[in-house]
C-alpha cells in the first residue's frame, strides 16, 4: 500500500532528523542548525500535504453526499424489507421493526439502528419549501415555512420523538393577502427519517416530511390526504 | 504560523517550573532554536501517529469502489433491451451476444467488450475463497438467521471451451437449536457465467435435500454476492443470502 510507504519513509525521516539533532547539539554549527530548521520545514509540509490529502478523502460532506445519492439509488430498487420494516444495511442486510429503532437497545447485527439518532429537527429550527406541486391545499401557497417550536421525548419509548410545528403560510391573490400560522402536532421516525404533522386544520391533510437519511439540512414534504394516503402536493424544504 | 506555535508551546513549558527543569535538563545551554526545534520533531512525531489512524479509516472510503457499485446497481435498474441468455456489449454501442461467446477468448463485440479484463476476471471463484453471510429463510424450511459459509474448492477452466469456469465448493451453515451450535455443511458443484457475474452451486448427490446456492455478484465488484437458496428445478427462492469475501490473514 503506497500511503503505508511514505509513513514509513517519512518516519525514517523524521528518526534521522533526530539524530541530526543530536549531534549538532554538541558543534553548535550555526549554518547546520539552519539546513535542520530548513529539513523539520520540509518534512512539516509533507506532512500535512499527506494529512490534507487523508481529510480530502475523508471529508464528511462528500460522504453525506455520496450516501444521498445511493439513498435515491435505493428508493429507485425494490424495497429490501417488508412495510414497517427498516434496513440495518450494510454487507450483511438484516431487516427489523421500525418500532425498534433508536430505542435504545441494540436490534441490528452491526447496531446501525442506534447509531444515526441525533434528531434533525430540533426546537428553533426553521424549514423553507417550495412549491413543486399543489392541487389540494386551500391557500396554493408558494412557499411554506416550518418552524419547530418545541419537541419531547418519551424516556422510556425515545424512538418517536413528538414534534410540535407552526407552519406559516402566506398566500397573495388577486383579492387578498392572507397569512396564517397553523399549529401542528406530530412525530419524528427515525427508522424512515420522516417527520409527521396530524392535520392542522379540519381538511384532513396532512404533513410528511421525508429526509434522504444523509442530507438532514433538506427533505420532500408531502402533503397527503389522511383518508387515501395520497399525496396532493409536494414542497422541498431548506433548512434556514 | 508553525513557529509561533513551538514559540509559544516552549514558552509554556518554561512557565512551568518542571517543564523548565526538564527542558534545562536535557538542553543544557544548547542553541535555544535546536530545543524548539526538537520540540517541533517530537510534535511531528505525534502528528504522525494521528495519521496512521486517519490512514486506517481512508481505507474504509473507497471512492471508486462505490461508483462502481451504484453504476451496477443503476444498470440493473434499467436492464438492457437484450434477451434473456444474452450479454449487452456496453459502452455506446447497444450490442448484444450470446453469454456462451463472453470470455471465450474471442472477440465478439465491436468494442471487445465480452473479453475485458474486468468482465473476464476469475476473482470471483478463486479456489480458496471463503465467502460468508446470513441466511435469512422465507420459506421452504424453518430457520433462524445463521451464517453460511461458501468455501471454493476447485475451480478449473476448459481451454478449449473458456465461457465457463467449473467450481467445486463447501457450503457450510451455522446452526444453532437448543443452545447447541451445529455445523451442517454439503459438497457442491456447479459453475460461474461471466456474462451474468452469477455463481451456480448445486448440491453434490442427492442424499441429504439440501437447497441450492445461485449467487449474483451485482455489487461492481468481486467481494460482495447476493445469494439465494434455491430449489434446483423450479429456482424458487427459499432463502436470501448476502456474502462477503472473508479476509485472508
Amino acid at each position: 500500500f503506497r500511503q503505508a510507504d511514505t509513513m514509513k519513509s517519512l518516519r525514517l525521516l523524521l528518526a534521522a532528523l533526530a539524530v541530526v539533532t543530536a549531534v549538532l547539539a554538541d558543534h553548535h554549527a550555526h549554518d547546520d542548525v539552519d539546513k535542520l530548521v530548513e529539513g523539520i520545514n520540509r518534512i512539516t509540509y509533507q506532512i500535512f500535504e499527506f494529512e490534507h490529502k487523508l481529510d480530502a478523502r475523508l471529508d464528511p460532506a462528500r460522504i453525506r453526499r455520496a450516501g444521498s445519492l445511493e439513498a435515491r439509488v435505493e428508493a429507485l430498487e425494490e424495497p429490501s424489507c417488508a412495510e414497517h420494516q427498516h434496513q440495518c444495511g450494510g454487507d450483511d442486510p438484516q431487516c427489523i421493526s421500525s418500532l425498534f429503532v433508536c430505542d435504545g437497545r441494540v436490534d441490528c447485527r452491526n447496531g446501525e439502528d442506534e447509531k444515526h439518532c441525533s434528531l434533525p429537527t430540533n426546537p428553533g429550527d426553521t424549514f423553507v419549501g417550495d412549491v413543486v406541486f399543489d392541487h389540494c391545499t386551500k391557500r396554493r401557497p408558494q412557499h411554506i415555512t416550518l418552524q419547530v417550536e418545541s419537541v419531547s421525548t418519551a424516556k422510556f419509548f425515545p424512538a418517536f420523538p413528538k414534534v410540535h410545528v407552526h407552519l406559516e403560510i402566506s398566500s397573495d391573490n388577486d383579492f387578498e393577502h392572507a397569512e396564517a400560522s397553523l399549529p401542528g402536532d406530530g412525530y419524528y421516525s427515525f427508522a424512515d427519517d420522516e417527520l409527521v404533522i396530524y392535520p392542522p386544520e379540519e381538511d384532513g391533510l396532512a404533513f410528511h416530511g421525508d429526509f434522504d437519511g444523509h442530507n438532514f439540512d433538506r427533505f420532500v414534504g408531502d402533503i397527503i390526504h389522511t383518508a387515501s394516503d395520497e399525496a396532493c402536493a409536494r414542497f422541498i424544504f431548506h433548512r434556514k | 504560523m508553525w513557529r509561533l506555535l513551538i514559540l509559544s508551546a516552549l514558552s509554556g513549558l518554561i512557565l512551568a517550573d518542571q517543564a523548565g527543569d526538564f527542558v534545562g535538563r536535557v538542553f543544557g545551554d544548547v542553541d535555544p532554536r535546536l530545543a524548539a526545534n526538537s520540540l517541533k520533531i517530537i510534535s511531528l512525531e505525534k502528528k504522525l501517529t494521528s495519521l496512521k489512524g486517519k490512514l486506517h479509516d481512508a481505507e474504509k472510503v473507497d471512492p471508486d469502489g462505490f461508483l462502481n457499485e451504484i453504476d451496477a446497481r443503476v444498470s440493473e435498474l434499467e436492464g438492457t433491451h437484450c434477451a434473456k441468455r444474452e450479454f449487452q456489449c456496453g459502452g455506446n454501442e447497444q450490442e448484444c451476444v450470446s453469454d456462451i461467446l463472453v470470455c471465450d477468448g474471442h472477440n465478439d463485440c465491436h468494442n471487445g467488450h465480452d473479453e475485458d479484463s474486468t468482465v473476464c476476471s476469475t476473482a470471483p471463484v478463486k479456489a480458496g475463497n471463503v465467502f460468508s453471510g446470513t441466511s435469512h429463510w422465507k420459506d421452504c424450511l424453518v430457520r433462524h438467521d445463521h451464517v453460511t459459509r461458501i468455501t471454493i474448492t476447485q475451480s478449473s477452466r476448459r481451454k478449449f471451451y473458456q465461457a465457463r469456469i467449473w467450481v467445486r465448493a463447501l457450503v457450510e451453515s451455522d446452526l444453532t437449536s437448543h443452545g447447541k451450535t451445529t455445523t451442517s455443511s454439503f459438497q457442491a458443484k456447479g459453475y460461474y457465467n461471466f456474462a451474468h457475474r452469477r455463481l451456480v452451486l448445486v448440491p453434490l448427490g442427492d442424499h441429504d435435500s439440501h437447497l441450492s446456492v445461485v449467487c449474483n455478484f451485482d455489487h461492481g465488484d468481486s467481494e460482495r454476492a447476493s445469494c439465494h437458496r434455491v430449489l434446483e428445478a423450479t429456482l424458487y427462492p427459499c432463502a436470501d443470502l448476502f456474502v462477503t469475501l472473508s479476509q485472508h490473514n
